[in-house]
């Protein structure tokens, strides 16, 4: 069983309590249209290349015999400001505990998030790791949008839930992230009506940040109010740079410097529990 | 609170138009080579104090501000020649870097110390010991100018009504302080001393021990409120920084006014006490460069402590650099410090473990390991055979380099600190100047870039010896062409090799190696002055000079890249993060590494504006205590990093910084990402 990992990052502050690595796995159901993490999109291997940083000495494109380099289409072993990488390295459950488990002196003041991409497409390959971690605590950042039988066996086992629930208008949803919303909040009323559950809203100027929406998540949230935090999650106006990396052209439909509708007080007013960073 | 109105005074610097240039003309013979140096050096002080201005600030309760602070050296160009021309003068001459025991004076007050060196000079004159009466005699003179320098500030504060400052200086430094703020404006007055008699880097000690006792005192008695105390306390530390800017090491703000706090008292007991966190409360509160805060800890240092200091780290400053109890007492006995003193350690102007009282010379050289690795490479690599065979000969150029290096320093010579050796045990009663050596005379050696040492012959290793994928010749050709017609070479070295700061034990353990090897190159060899050597992971400014004396290195390294700063990881190296960085420098021997030299880490100051930040922080350099780190720094980092980031990239590597729910390196950071951040940081100012 393998599975394509696109980073570990060690001292992730805002991805659950105490001292933490993340791990981010490749590849994600969705495509929403502000996601600031485009490498963690596909379930396959890319190239990256910031364009910015290139200096046109054309080396990486003279050819070479280098075996990893074959399906790259380029060489990936002589770019002398390392800018030529691949995004996405393939491991096995026990290979990332390993490489979790060096840092257990810290990770047992904290724990080990699984992010992504949609850390729950790789569900089994999740708890397979578990197994391995000797009972360092584990967090998991969802998008929700896996089978609810899949994500109730996953998530099970995972001490600390972060979940998004980005739009409550499935027609918005559709446009916005590629896919429907009805999964993702059957999955959200099965789990938040049997645990605590950190909601977190990405507020994308008006899209996601409007009064209108984020009343309809309250609405949503409310017969749960005790098992719920709600984060409001402020756009990352950086997003853009990524995509160039990766060859993509990034147009955001939305005004990125617009000030944002952090209107917290829609949910305590209702008694649930919310903060924005 | 402290006294806004003076704190306004330190950075607007207003008091510097009272400053004066020395007048040559009024000045007695000083610089006449008929004369002993001992007594030209209290001649020098007297001429100073004569000429220095009393200045009070309104409001101002610990007083005493430089006026003069162009002090003409005793030696005319000719004489200082031909010093140097027989002796090995380290760097200005002058007795430096050391940490006078303040107490000394302060318990007992400057009347009783000039009658015990009275009363001693009188057994040197009947002995006939003309140098010993000559230092005795200096010694009691410059008290005499402390006096004289005093009974002006009395004149002034008369003038300005200011009845406090004069009963206080009736009192001292004339007789022992037996209140805190007489205790703190007796500080002064020998800090002062000692800067205006021409010694630097005049550290601070540990000022929550020998101050304590007169806290204690008076916040049990109720002469002091703890908030009083607190605005007594800040007003010092303002006094560090009166004339800071005349102390100017390599750069400005190096000037080793650096204060310990914490550690256990000579039975092993924790000290740490209410002063302590005063101080860690002062220095946050002031945010200025001076005192430079040290904090030691333990195994057994409770959490909070940890995050006490981290609210420091926040403010920005560098400060506290932590240094740990249960690594460096242990190392300083191995040296041969008494168990007693090892536990009364404090620290040098940087980081070397110095004691109170000591004529220790912590910074008298550097070895470059780099260096020792290049002529190793170039000399032996082709005929070696195994890996083994070719750490030999890194080995063997340790050893030989020491043995070269520690010959340098005989017939040692400095300028004569007769002031100085008052506040140093011994120096009276043996009627000998600290300037000749003290109970330690020992001299620390740093140790500079271990990461780029311990990189390199991992490639050496990995590619030459294990894998074979890189011939001897090409590694020795890229090196030599700075890798130029040799970018894969440079690719493989650079970007895909294990570095130390990953974790990894293969290039951990070869940095164990060589540290190991150069405190055995040093084992049992004596200095002239009967002291013994000690090796550190220090790099002051070496790491800079050093790494511009070499080509460019195995590990990838280009021409003229600098090493990394003291014990840290090489500057390009992307590290996996502050766990790995930790765990591999926790690895190596560091209590055989104990003329200090901190592991230093940067975070972007973001990190520490939530509680839940300070508490992660705290929790990282517990660990890095907990596993055996000997020294720790850390950078919470401000803008004007940023923008220098900008600029040099390359020394900036391992910057970490907050975007939003992530983090990332700064220099992988395009510039506009680079650009958003400074501009959000100025809207934080």
């Amino acid at each position: 069983m393998n599975s394509l990992i696109f980073d570990i990052k060690e001292f992730g502050l805002h991805d659950g309590s105490g001292l933490r690595t993340t791990v981010f796995f490749k590849g994600c159901p969705l495509r929403c249209v502000w996601c600031h993490n485009p490498e963690g999109q596909s379930f396959t291997k890319e190239i990256t290349k910031n364009p910015n940083k290139c200096t046109h000495c054309g080396l990486c494109e003279k050819g070479c015999n280098h075996k990893e380099c074959k399906e790259a289409g380029v060489c990936l072993k002589i770019c002398p400001n390392d800018n030529v990488k691949v995004v996405g390295v393939e491991y096995t459950p026990m290979q990332l505990a390993e490489k979790l488990l060096k840092n257990k002196a810290f990770l047992n003041m904290g724990g080990v998030t699984f992010s992504g991409g949609e850390p729950l497409c790789h569900g089994d390959f999740i708890l397979e790791t578990i197994k391995y971690l000797q009972n360092i605590k584990t967090a998991v950042e969802t998008c929700g949008y896996v089978k609810t039988e899949d994500f109730l066996k996953v998530t099970d086992k995972i001490d600390e839930i972060f979940m998004d629930i980005k739009l409550i208008d499935d027609d918005e949803h559709i446009r916005y992230t590629g896919v429907s919303n009805k999964l993702i909040l059957e999955n959200a009323r099965k789990i938040l009506a049997k645990r605590f559950v950190t909601i977190r809203v990405p507020l994308i100027p008006s899209i996601t940040d409007t009064d209108k929406n984020l009343k309809g998540i309250a609405e949503f949230l409310l017969p749960y109010k005790d098992n719920v935090l709600v984060e409001l999650i402020p756009y990352n106006r950086m997003t853009g740079a990524k995509y160039k990396n990766l060859g993509i052209e990034y147009n955001s439909e939305f005004n990125e410097n617009a000030i944002l509708n952090k209107n917290t007080d829609i949910f305590t007013k209702k008694g649930i529990n919310a903060i924005s960073y | 609170m402290y006294n806004t109105k003076l704190y306004e005074q330190v950075l607007n610097k207003k008091h510097h138009s009272f400053r004066q240039q020395f007048n040559k003309e009024i000045a007695s013979d000083f610089t006449n080579p008929e004369i002993l140096p001992v007594t030209r050096m209290a001649m020098r002080l007297r001429d100073v104090f004569k000429q220095e201005k009393a200045v009070i600030l309104e409001g101002q309760k610990i007083v005493f501000i430089r006026t003069i602070t162009d002090v003409p050296s005793i030696f005319d160009e000719e004489e200082w020649d031909k010093i140097k021309s027989q002796h090995y003068i380290h760097e200005l001459g002058y007795f430096s870097n050391g940490c006078p025991c303040y107490d000394k004076a302060i318990s007992i007050g400057l009347d009783k110390s000039k009658e015990q060196i009275l009363l001693r000079l009188e057994q040197a004159q009947k002995d006939n010991d003309v140098e010993g009466a000559a230092f005795l005699q200096a010694a009691a003179e410059q008290i005499d100018s402390i006096f004289y320098l005093t009974d002006k500030y009395i004149e002034e504060a008369k003038a300005q009504n200011r009845r406090d400052v004069v009963e206080l200086l009736t009192k001292v430094p004339h007789k022992k302080a037996e209140s805190f703020i007489e205790a703190l404006q007796f500080f002064r007055i020998l800090h002062y001393t000692l800067w205006a008699e021409g010694e630097y880097h005049n550290t601070v000690g540990r000022f929550d021990q020998y101050m304590y006792p007169y806290l204690k005192n008076d916040l049990e008695k109720g002469v002091l409120t703890e908030e009083q105390a607190q605005e007594l306390l800040e007003e010092f530390f303002m006094s560090f920084n009166w004339d800071n800017d005349k102390y100017v090491g390599i750069q400005l703000g190096d000037n080793g006014q650096s204060m310990m706090l914490g550690g256990c008292d000579t039975e092993g007991n924790d000290a740490y006490n209410i002063l302590s966190q005063m101080c860690l409360r002062a220095s946050c509160e002031l945010k200025l460069i001076d005192p430079k805060i040290n904090l030691r800890v333990s195994k057994d240092t409770p959490f909070e402590r940890y995050q006490e200091g981290t609210y420091l780290t926040k403010a920005g400053l560098g400060f506290p650099q932590y240094s740990n109890d249960d690594i460096v007492i242990p190392g300083l006995v191995d040296l041969g410090y008494e168990l007693e003193d090892a536990r009364n350690y404090s620290v040098a102007a940087c980081w070397e473990f110095i004691l109170p009282g000591e004529a220790d010379i912590v910074n008298i050289d550097a070895l470059s390991y780099p260096k020792i690795v290049e002529q190793a490479m170039f000399d032996h690599l082709e005929h070696s055979e195994t890996f083994d065979e070719f750490m030999g000969y890194v080995r063997k150029g340790i050893f030989e380099e020491s043995e070269i290096m520690l010959k340098k320093y005989d017939n040692l010579y400095f300028i004569p600190a007769p002031f100085y050796s008052t506040l140093m045990p011994g120096c009276v009663e043996n009627a000998k100047d600290i300037s000749l050596g003290g109970k330690y005379n020992n001299y620390g050696i740093h140790g500079t870039g271990i990461a780029t040492a311990a990189d390199s012959l991992e490639s050496i290793r990995t590619h030459i010896f294990d894998k074979k994928d890189i011939s001897k010749k090409d590694m020795l050709e890229a090196v030599k062409n700075d890798f130029k017609g040799f970018e894969e070479i440079l690719h493989t070295c650079r970007f895909e090799d294990a570095k130390m700061g990953d974790n990894i034990d293969s290039v951990d353990n070869i940095a164990s190696t060589i540290i190991g090897w150069h405190a055995d190159s040093v084992k049992g060899k004596k200095n002239q002055r009967g002291g013994i050597f000690r090796t550190g992971s220090g790099s002051a400014m070496y790491y800079l000079w050093h790494a511009n004396e070499i080509n460019a290195s195995a590990d990838g390294r280009r021409k003229g890249e600098p090493f990394g700063a003291n014990y840290s990881p090489s500057i390009y190296v992307k590290s996996k993060g502050p766990f790995s960085v930790i765990q591999s420098f926790a690895k190596p021997p560091l209590q055989r590494a104990i003329n200090g030299g901190p592991l230093t880490m940067e975070f972007h100051s973001t990190i520490f504006d939530t509680d839940e930040g300070i508490d992660q922080v705290a929790k990282l350099v517990k660990q890095y205590i907990d596993l055996g780190g000997h020294q720790l720094q850390l950078n919470s980092i401000n803008r004007q990093r940023l923008l220098d980031a900008q600029k040099h990239p390359e020394n900036y590597t391992n910057l970490i910084v907050r975007i939003w729910g992530w983090s990332a390196y700064f220099v992988e950071l395009d510039k506009e990402y680079q650009d958003h951040l400074i501009l959000r940081q100025e809207f934080n100012e």
